[in-house]
């Protein structure tokens, strides 16, 4: 311990005596010498500050370009020229009579399933399509296309009075001699005209092109009687274009398309025009349903369910307003009530399985 | 503000930047050789690079340093860092596996040369027997009369971790004593 401590003394006075020690005047130039560098490094690196910032910016606009440059139209205009010729069209259908030279055409009642973009199209027996790369001309007849969301050019529905320019979506078109039909279940369409007008078609909307009253979209406009039904293989029997249904938003399955009434019962239970117009009502609720204010869309619909509308239109509004309440307002005991008054109200309507199936998921008393 | 403006600016901020530098210089070289000195066992070479590191750093940190009055312990606390650093690697370069491979002798005979001519190497042998951290939480301790929360805040460790330093180079220094027969 003493001579930790005596240690410890000795330390302290070697400790006192370097404290005495000066810089030699050698080293004291060297140390100098460096800051000095050191500050012009400094100063060097401040007058450059902006070079990193440059840099920066640069590999950012870099980056963008080249995200533009894959992402943009202008690029894959060239890559779907190359893809279209490895576009394949793949006919089937017993009833249906085809022909591929450079086109696809197809006459009867067909299902074409083509890849790249990847569609499919179901025509009834009097109908007359071609397929040309992206443009599909409906000759005659009716077809339903349910088109994958498509990457570049959009896919191009030609009929007489213009085209449909499709991104990706589900939809019918109907050519008749004088005009033409597009029923829109889901995504969103534009009809170019021949005058190089653009008109939008939302999800739901009917709309009738080629006479004066239907030239711009109106949706639950009644439109005159479709062609007489064929029933097809592919098609269900009596499943003839029902224009007149209003279609707020058909379920995203085939069936729901399928299921749609008979043009007959609706008439039968005719309207007054005033009556039937669903369309400001159903825009109204798609518009505040799309901003999300659904309890607004709700009582939109529930509104408008208080005024006479044909059987077949009470139906499908009142099921819109089931849908909304079970799964966007979610509000449980509200859409018991309300699928419960819909059965007693409607009772055989086309949507019971899907009701009975809902209040069975909400476990409704 | 135009461009003769700016330019003139950034040339005012580096003479001043300059100026406080030198001033700072003078006034703390003495004390950071004299703290290097004593953790360099008297080696003035080894300190005049301890006092070129702390100014370097000086330099590069000098837009944060306000109160160039009161920048006392900043200086001992960076003089400590670099000493401490310069330990660690003096430690590892003399380490038998690096000697072996970089075929050197070891580095630590110039330095007892020097402790030799200066008369301080019994004095300053023992610790040689310390880890760097242990080497400086001791003279702090020791030889600047420091509290051990304040060695703590220099070296950037917990109060009781200091504690544990300064007892474990107590009972080297008797474990070295003991083998030394003194």
């Amino acid at each position: 311990m003493d001579a930790s401590r005596d240690l410890l003394k000795r330390l302290k006075a070697a400790d006192e005596s370097l404290s005495k020690e000066r810089m030699s005047r050698a080293g004291s130039r060297r140390v100098a010498r460096r800051i000095s560098r050191e500050l012009e490094l400094r100063s060097g690196s401040q007058r450059m500050g902006w070079i990193p910032m440059l840099t920066f910016v640069a590999g950012a606009a870099l980056v963008l370009l080249f995200l533009r440059w894959t992402t943009s139209d202008g690029l894959p205009s060239q890559s779907v020229q190359d893809q279209d010729p490895a576009m394949t069209v793949q006919v089937t259908g017993p009833a249906c009579r085809s022909e591929s030279n450079s086109t696809t055409t197809v006459w009867g009642a067909c299902r074409l399933s083509t890849t790249g973009p990847s569609m499919t199209i179901d025509t009834i027996e009097a109908s007359h399509l071609e397929v040309d790369g992206r443009v599909v001309h409906l000759r005659a007849g009716s077809a339903l296309f349910d088109v994958d969301k498509v990457h570049g050019d959009p896919v191009r529905v030609a009929v007489p009075q213009g085209e449909i320019v499709v991104v990706g979506t589900r939809f019918r078109v109907i050519v008749k001699p004088d005009r033409s039909e597009v029923e829109l279940y889901e995504g969103r369409l534009e009809f170019h005209d021949t005058a190089g007008r653009v008109t939008p078609i939302l999800a739901g909307q009917h709309i009738a092109f080629g006479v004066p009253v239907a030239s711009a979209p109106a949706p639950l406009q009644p439109v005159a009687a479709p062609p007489k039904p064929n029933p097809t293989p592919n098609l269900k029997p009596h499943s003839e274009p029902k224009p007149t249904a209003p279609a707020l938003r058909a379920g995203r399955d085939r069936a729901a398309v399928k299921r749609t009434a008979p043009r007959k019962r609706a008439s039968a239970d005719q309207p007054s025009a005033e009556e039937s117009d669903a369309g400001p009502v159903i825009a109204e609720a798609e518009r505040l349903r799309r901003q999300g204010r659904y309890a607004d869309a709700a009582n939109i619909l529930r509104k408008a369910l208080e005024r006479r509308w044909p059987t077949r239109t009470a139906d499908v509004l009142s099921y819109e307003l089931g849908r909304l309440l079970e799964r966007r307002v979610r509000d449980k005991a509200s859409a018991c009530e309300h699928w419960a008054r819909h059965l007693e109200r409607f009772g055989n309507t086309r949507y019971r399985t899907r009701i009975e199936r809902s209040l069975k998921t909400l476990a409704c008393e | 503000m135009t461009t003769d403006s700016r330019k003139f600016a950034l040339v005012e901020e580096e003479v001043d930047t300059r100026t406080r530098v030198r001033a700072l210089y003078r006034r703390h070289r003495d004390e950071v050789y004299r703290l290097a000195l004593r953790y360099g066992r008297g080696n003035p070479a080894w300190a005049e690079d301890i006092v070129q590191d702390v100014f370097v750093t000086l330099c590069r940190k000098i837009d944060g340093l306000e109160d160039d009055d009161d920048l006392g312990g900043w200086f001992y606390r960076v003089t400590h860092n670099c000493c401490l650093s310069r330990l660690r690697r003096q430690a590892v370069a003399e380490s038998p596996a690096v000697r072996w491979l970089l075929g050197r002798r070891s580095v630590s005979d110039d330095d007892r040369r020097v402790e030799h001519r200066a008369g301080l190497h019994e004095v300053f042998a023992f610790v040689d027997a310390l880890q760097p951290k242990q080497r400086l939480a001791f003279c702090m301790y020791h030889l600047d009369g420091m509290e051990q929360a304040e060695i703590g805040e220099v070296l950037g460790v917990s109060k009781s971790y200091v504690c544990k330093l300064i007892k474990k180079a107590t009972s080297a220094i008797e474990t070295w004593e003991g083998q030394d027969g003194r």
